[in-house]
């Protein structure tokens, strides 16, 4: 027994030293992209094919993908397998600023350009040279989007009650949560404040910033506003049925989401026969399409506002940053020698109509948003980063961005 | 006339001391040959080999302290959450007093202080060592919940830079694996648990407490979690609810990789822990680096890992079963 197990590990250790001395062919050396995710789901996936068909072809790249990752540990591991893998690019979608400074400066110290997916930019590590910034949901359109949304349905003139579930909105406005979720509960608070005149008890960022759930006292009876801060949708749901069986609330809100709420408020909706609008922070997938075209027991839509976000176009835009520092034009992708912050706007879909045009989108190669033509023209030399950001202001026209793509 | 049944040679193998003692080192080696070959040497080249090591680290410090519990035939499953409120209170007393030593002495007093409730628990309530951890588990969680919210807590980065560059990380774990190593193979804190969990009445006839051996094994394992919770810290530089979710589950994978019995016992090692948490992490190192998809590498490891448990986990025949 010891004599084979003596000559299986010789075996073996013969093998991997003679494997060390294989240096390899690296005259065709492709950049690899380490990308640490957070996503899951179609959505991922959709961007995973868009990585896969249009982006490796186009530039010539390599990826690899983590498992879904939630903290700066993770993040770190996974950077250091990156590395070691021969990374010498990362995207980084783990989006707690802790997260965000460990991660670029460990990329720093080994040479590795990193861009991160997040709405709030990190002023920390914006001077480092190897970090190109950040690219995600513009915060503040998100929250634009939300006003908007709230100002048409609450604009009938009746008075209407909110339950907002306010995902990780808590000190998103200070690095901590998601600046999106923050901007977003912001966007939906102002819009009522606005349209009924109501008088909070404290600023509006406070009350976004308050970990409790509960209601916000508005000096108004006739409108309510309950709102629910957590990153987990399944405790939402517990937490939140006795609240929407109450009766008072005629509008709910997911800032992320929302297809987790649908049953129960259905059923909420079968118990008193009225109808709860849900309005929701999604993305253009089968789940979206399906909120659009269920009808629930009231006979209205399941969904019935859409606050869209496309994951591809923000993940297209870092491997256009990226591309740049590879050619070594990073600087096109910089202010004053600091990483920027480019925002993706979302777009207020107000129905299955205009929604069954968007979800053509992403479905071939040509009809991702930054397509491989895209993807050449902006990585070019002579455009920066206000190119890009120009382009994204002008896609954020839903009727714009349909022309462009032939959809209209 | 006696018709003696002849012992199964391969069965004889599996039982064996040697096998149990050389098979998780040996699995560890071919990994490594395996990979290091499928990835040109970049597996084996002393960087890719130092981030094995450095991501080895944290289950491999809590798994060394909770193999103590694992050899009396207990299971902890707080050994994770109790490691994660260390962290986040430690880092918090760091903020409120920039104290670096009070940092890590309190990193250490809490985990012993949080371990050793649940030993206390146990033995006086008369429940299971499972049970209660499975309950302090969750109250270490809320907790962890509600001092943090869904904020995290942070050491400054350059604090974090110094400590990892002046390898604190390893002389953590160096003088931590060397001090169980001596008490669990050298003194009688290791024999007494060992005997406790191949038969704990046996070795209570004898005159060994089993409170007494059970609360030791929990101040060690709890000095494991405040360790592992620093070097946490370290690596990472912050803490949240979403830190190291997975510690306490990896941590008995690691265990029982490295060449632990399930049933703790005589078939106990200390550095099971050690030779399990390098095992799990070449594998996904040498995966990543052969760009196998994260959701094969999942499945990969899935299997892996059922297999091998199944392999090193054959119990020899006479060996009393433990109660419950």
């Amino acid at each position: 027994m010891k004599k084979i197990l003596a000559i299986v590990l010789a075996l073996v250790m013969v093998l991997g030293l003679a494997a060390c001395n294989n240096n390899g062919d690296n005259t065709n050396k492709k950049h690899k992209i380490g990308i640490a995710t957070v996503h899951t789901g179609e959505n991922w996936e959709i961007v995973k094919t868009y990585l896969d068909t249009v982006v490796a072809p186009t530039y010539g790249w390599e990826f690899v993908v983590s498992e879904t990752l939630s903290d700066a540990n993770g993040l770190i591991a996974f950077m250091e397998q990156c590395y070691a893998a021969g990374c010498d690019g990362f995207i980084n979608m783990v989006t707690s600023s802790d997260a965000i400074i460990q991660g670029a400066t460990k990329a720093q110290e080994w040479g590795m350009w990193f861009v991160t997916e997040n709405s709030a930019y990190v002023e920390d590590v914006a001077g480092l040279s190897y970090n190109l910034g950040h690219c995600g949901a513009g915060p503040e359109a998100v929250g634009s989007a939300y006003k908007k949304a709230f100002e048409e349905y609450l604009s009938d003139g009746q008075p209407h009650s909110v339950i907002l579930f306010e995902g990780a909105a808590v000190g998103g406005d200070k690095g901590q949560g998601a600046a999106s979720h923050f901007y977003s509960a912001v966007g939906v608070l102002e819009a009522f404040q606005e349209v009924y005149g109501l008088t909070y008890e404290a600023p509006i960022a406070d009350l976004v910033n308050n970990q409790n759930p509960g209601e916000v006292k508005t000096n108004n009876p006739d409108v309510h506003i309950y709102l629910y801060p957590g990153r987990n949708p399944a405790d939402a749901v517990t937490a939140l049925s006795p609240v929407l069986q109450s009766g008072t609330y005629d509008i709910f809100a997911a800032v992320f989401s929302f297809a987790a709420f649908t049953n129960a408020i259905d059923e909420v909706e079968k118990a008193s026969g009225k109808d709860i609008k849900i309005v929701g922070t999604a993305q253009i997938e089968k789940q979206t399409k399906t909120g659009f075209e269920t009808k629930d027991s009231t006979g209205d839509t399941v969904l019935n506002s859409a606050i869209l976000n496309d994951l591809s176009i923000a993940v297209g835009t870092k491997c256009i940053m990226l591309r740049h520092a590879f050619e070594g034009r990073a600087d096109a992708m910089k202010e004053n020698g600091k990483g920027v912050f480019l925002g993706v706007r979302s777009w207020a879909v107000n129905g299955a109509d205009i929604y069954a045009k968007m979800e053509k989108l992403n479905t071939t190669p040509e009809l991702y948003i930054l397509s491989a033509d895209q993807l050449e023209k902006f990585a070019k030399e002579g455009t920066t980063w206000k190119d890009l950001d120009n382009f994204l202001e002008e896609v954020s026209d839903i009727n714009k961005l349909l022309s462009l793509k032939g959809l209209n | 006339m006696k018709n003696k049944k002849k012992a199964n040679p391969i069965k004889k193998i599996l039982e064996s001391r040697l096998f149990s003692q050389l098979m998780p080192v040996g699995l560890l080696l071919i990994l490594v040959g395996v990979f290091a070959i499928a990835t040109n040497g970049r597996l084996v080249t002393g960087t890719s080999l130092k981030i094995i090591v450095n991501q080895a680290l944290v289950v491999a410090i809590v798994s060394t302290g909770g193999a103590f519990i694992f050899a009396s035939g207990n299971v902890s499953l707080s050994l994770g959450a109790t490691t994660v409120l260390t962290a986040t209170l430690s880092v918090m007393i760091y903020n409120a007093t920039g104290s670096l030593v009070l940092m890590m002495v309190s990193a250490v007093l809490i985990g012993v202080v949080l371990m050793a409730t649940s030993a206390l628990l146990s033995t006086a309530l008369g429940v299971r060592v499972m049970y209660v951890t499975i309950v302090m588990m969750t109250m270490f969680s809320a907790l962890q919940q509600a001092i943090l919210g869904g904020s995290t807590v942070a050491i400054p980065t350059a604090l974090s830079q110094s400590l990892e560059k002046g390898g604190f990380m390893y002389i953590a774990f160096g003088v931590f694996f060397l001090i169980c190593v001596v008490l669990f193979h050298f003194t009688d804190i290791g024999r007494s648990l060992r005997f406790i969990g191949t038969n704990n009445l046996c070795a209570e006839q004898t005159g060994i407490s089993k409170k007494k051996y059970l609360l030791i094994a929990f101040i060690i394992a709890g000095v494991g979690c405040g360790i592992g919770a620093l070097v946490a810290v370290v690596r990472g530089g912050s803490v949240g609810t979403n830190t190291l979710t997975s510690l306490n589950m990896d941590c008995m994978l690691a265990l029982v990789l490295g060449g632990m019995s399930i049933f703790g016992g005589s078939k106990s090692y200390v550095y099971s822990g050690v030779i399990g948490a390098l095992t799990v992490i070449v594998l996904n190192q040498g995966l990543t680096m052969l760009q196998v998809d994260s959701t094969i590498i999942q499945a990969i490891r899935g299997v892996a890992f059922l297999a091998l448990v199944t392999l090193s986990q054959v119990r020899p025949k006479g060996l009393p079963a433990p109660e419950g």
